[in-house]
């Protein structure tokens, strides 16, 4: 694989969704010559004052959010409904300028963030041009304030249609102020971006949401939730750190209680933890009702909390309220990631000719997957290895890195990887090419580092008793 | 006159000097700190940020050393560091996976309409990433860097990006056909 079209792709993907060609320097220079805090506090302790009274409003207001009424909207996920009221679109909004129509079907505005979905049609397809709406649209306030994008971007990609194409895409921004209900969506949509891009502009009115807009939910107490022993407590005394299921919350929303958790590595699984929450995953847990029988499960992901990366996973899982409690919660078995490293040695000689091929068959053993480095071939800019391997994964292509003692260790900086992989056989052959691009490559006696990831399963169980809180 | 001039002019206390070097890779910059941040606004900030440190900071850099990289990496831990503080929205399985395996399709893509849409399915990729793994995949892929390198601006150790940037691949040629032919 030649890395270069990777970053061109991601220049031209970036170029695309800016919407406009800021120059900074302005900014920059107004911020080198800016006062320090300390002048500006001696200058003008009114604006120091009035600053930290609006911190302390929005802290007191940041608490006062606890225990407020939530409710469930499908695609959406749960939104906090009584105070202020929960705001949305008051009708569906349609925009057409030079064939370009965006019609925005929902706005939702609680004091925790706003969504938005909008469909783009007739977008003019012009080849050599940069098609237009695709960057990241703006939401602007009646005061001129940008709200800020916070996530999103899913929905309907971009489809041609004869000489247009269209999308549907829905975002999600920071809170529209309390009372504010009007915004206007700001759709970078130019044929031609930069400096000279235009954006098309559709005025959004809101209005409080009915209050059968949303599923009612209610945030029931945890207080009975208990993590089961798992079998290596019985022989251990005091645990100091374990991994497992942990409860963080549950909604009661009709007839059925979502469990709301997230299986924490505590530090004792030895190994990093790969673990995948989906509804299609093999993680998928059983769910035993007092009697021991299975439970009926949804997955929710729109109700899944953001992942605390590298610490925990979390999931959502709907029951009937009808279950008998408690509830017991089991995972069996989770993966685990294990890097395994293996080196070789080859020599070159000092002046190894293009095309020249060295005939090496040594094995390296990478955990439990065992290579052989049949032979490496001189490409003037680097080498090419032949491997084979009777138990590599299909389609996986083990790492490789050149260390050359006699050279700074830092030497493979420079070097690119490229491979291919033939896996149609019982036996897996695949290439890894090092190049330096041009430079003059290690020559002599080579140490080759070669890498390979593995998913080793960790077994359990893990398990986790709830009942709900008594009435 | 060439980024040496420039950064010995601003060494001497000529702001003029930063102004060259603003103009000549502000847009580079601000690219590759939205590819992070995935938020213009915030990208712009975290640019000028940066020049401004460099500016207060100008006596400490090596005018010998390429100043491009320098800054770039400067950027990408800034907006690495600025996403931190303001946390994104980010879905549990789209990974970093999803991301290279559109970069990959992006090597196959003739017509300009399906390159137009693997840009969107890009950024959209990004920004279902931990921040920590989108900043990977600048660092790898638009800055060009070096595993090791990676490791040094990241903070991780090399095993860890090894491992994001092996996962990834393998997963990326379990799902192309043209990486599975012959060699």
């Amino acid at each position: 694989m030649n890395r270069k079209p990777y970053r061109d792709m991601l220049d031209s993907a970036a170029a695309n969704s800016l919407s406009r060609h800021t120059d900074l320097w302005p900014g920059i220079a107004a911020r080198i010559e800016r006062k320090p805090l300390m002048s500006v506090i001696r200058s003008r302790p009114w604006a120091v004052i009035l600053t930290a009274l609006l911190i302390l409003l929005a802290l007191s207001g940041t608490a006062y959010a606890l225990g407020r009424a939530l409710g469930y909207i499908p695609g959406v996920g749960v939104v906090e409904v009584d105070v202020p009221p929960l705001r949305i679109l008051a009708e569906p909004v349609t925009v057409e300028q030079q064939g370009i129509t965006v019609t925005v079907s929902k706005v939702i505005a609680d004091p925790t963030r706003t969504f938005i979905t909008y469909r783009v049609e007739g977008i003019p397809f012009i080849e050599k041009q940069q098609p237009a709406c695709l960057g990241l649209p703006e939401l602007i306030l009646p005061d001129g304030s940008r709200l800020e994008n916070t996530g999103g971007g899913d929905g309907i990609p971009v489809l041609r249609d004869g000489d247009t194409l269209h999308f549907e895409v829905d975002y999600t921004y920071t809170p529209i102020p309390v009372g504010v209900m009007q915004v206007t969506l700001a759709l970078p949509c130019a044929p031609t971006t930069g400096a000279n891009a235009s954006s098309l502009q559709v005025p959004l009115s809101l209005s409080p949401a009915p209050a059968d807009y949303v599923t009612p939910v209610v945030e029931a107490p945890l207080a009975a939730a208990t993590a089961a022993p798992t079998p290596d407590d019985q022989s251990t005394a005091q645990p100091v750190s374990r991994s497992g299921l942990q409860l963080e919350k549950v909604l009661q929303m009709g007839d059925a209680y979502i469990l709301i958790g997230s299986f924490t590595d505590g530090g004792d699984l030895g190994a990093p933890l790969y673990m995948s929450t989906a509804s299609d995953s093999e993680y998928l847990p059983r769910i035993e009702d007092a009697h021991g029988s299975p439970v009926p499960f949804k997955v929710r992901e729109d109700l899944r909390p953001d992942p605390d990366w590298d610490v925990a996973y979390h999931w959502a899982y709907e029951v009937p309220a009808s279950a008998a409690a408690p509830l017991t919660i089991t995972v069996e078995q989770v993966n685990l990631r294990r890097y395994h490293i293996g080196s070789m040695q080859f020599d070159t000689g000092a002046d190894p000719q293009n095309g020249q091929m060295w005939q090496l068959d040594q094995p390296v053993q990478l955990g439990a997957v065992q290579i052989l480095v049949e032979s490496v071939t001189f490409v003037g800019d680097g080498y090419t290895f032949k491997l084979s391997s009777d138990n590599l994964p299909e389609g996986v292509t083990p790492d490789a890195d050149i260390a050359n003692t006699n050279l700074s260790p830092y030497l493979s900086n420079d070097i690119n990887v490229s491979s291919t992989f033939d896996g149609s056989g019982d036996t897996a052959q695949c290439t890894v090419t090092l190049t330096t691009q041009g430079a003059s490559p290690p020559t002599g006696r080579l140490t080759v580092n070669w890498g390979l990831e593995e998913l080793v399963p960790k077994t359990g169980p893990w398990s986790l008793v709830w009942s709900p809180a008594a009435p | 006159m060439d980024d040496q001039q420039a950064i010995q002019r601003l060494k001497r206390g000529d702001i003029g000097g930063l102004e060259i070097l603003v103009a000549r890779y502000q847009a580079r910059a601000v690219r590759a700190a939205f590819l992070i941040t995935h938020d213009e606004l915030q990208a712009e900030d975290v640019v000028q940020e940066v020049f401004v440190r460099l500016y207060h900071k100008i006596g400490q850099f090596d005018a010998t050393r390429p100043f491009e990289p320098y800054l770039l990496r400067s950027v990408v831990n800034a907006a690495l560091n600025s996403t931190r503080r303001l946390r994104k929205q980010v879905s549990l399985d789209g990974d970093l996976r999803q991301v290279e395996q559109l970069l990959a399709q992006s090597l196959s893509v003739e017509s300009e309409v399906d390159a137009l849409q693997l840009q969107q399915q890009i950024i959209t990729a990004l920004a279902k990433l931990d921040p920590r793994q989108r900043a990977a995949v600048v660092l790898r892929y638009y800055l060009e860097m070096s595993e090791k390198e990676m490791a040094a601006v990241l903070d991780a150790p090399p095993g860890t990006v090894k491992w994001l940037l092996n996962a990834a691949r393998a997963r990326l040629r379990d799902l192309l056909g043209v990486e599975r032919s012959a060699p």
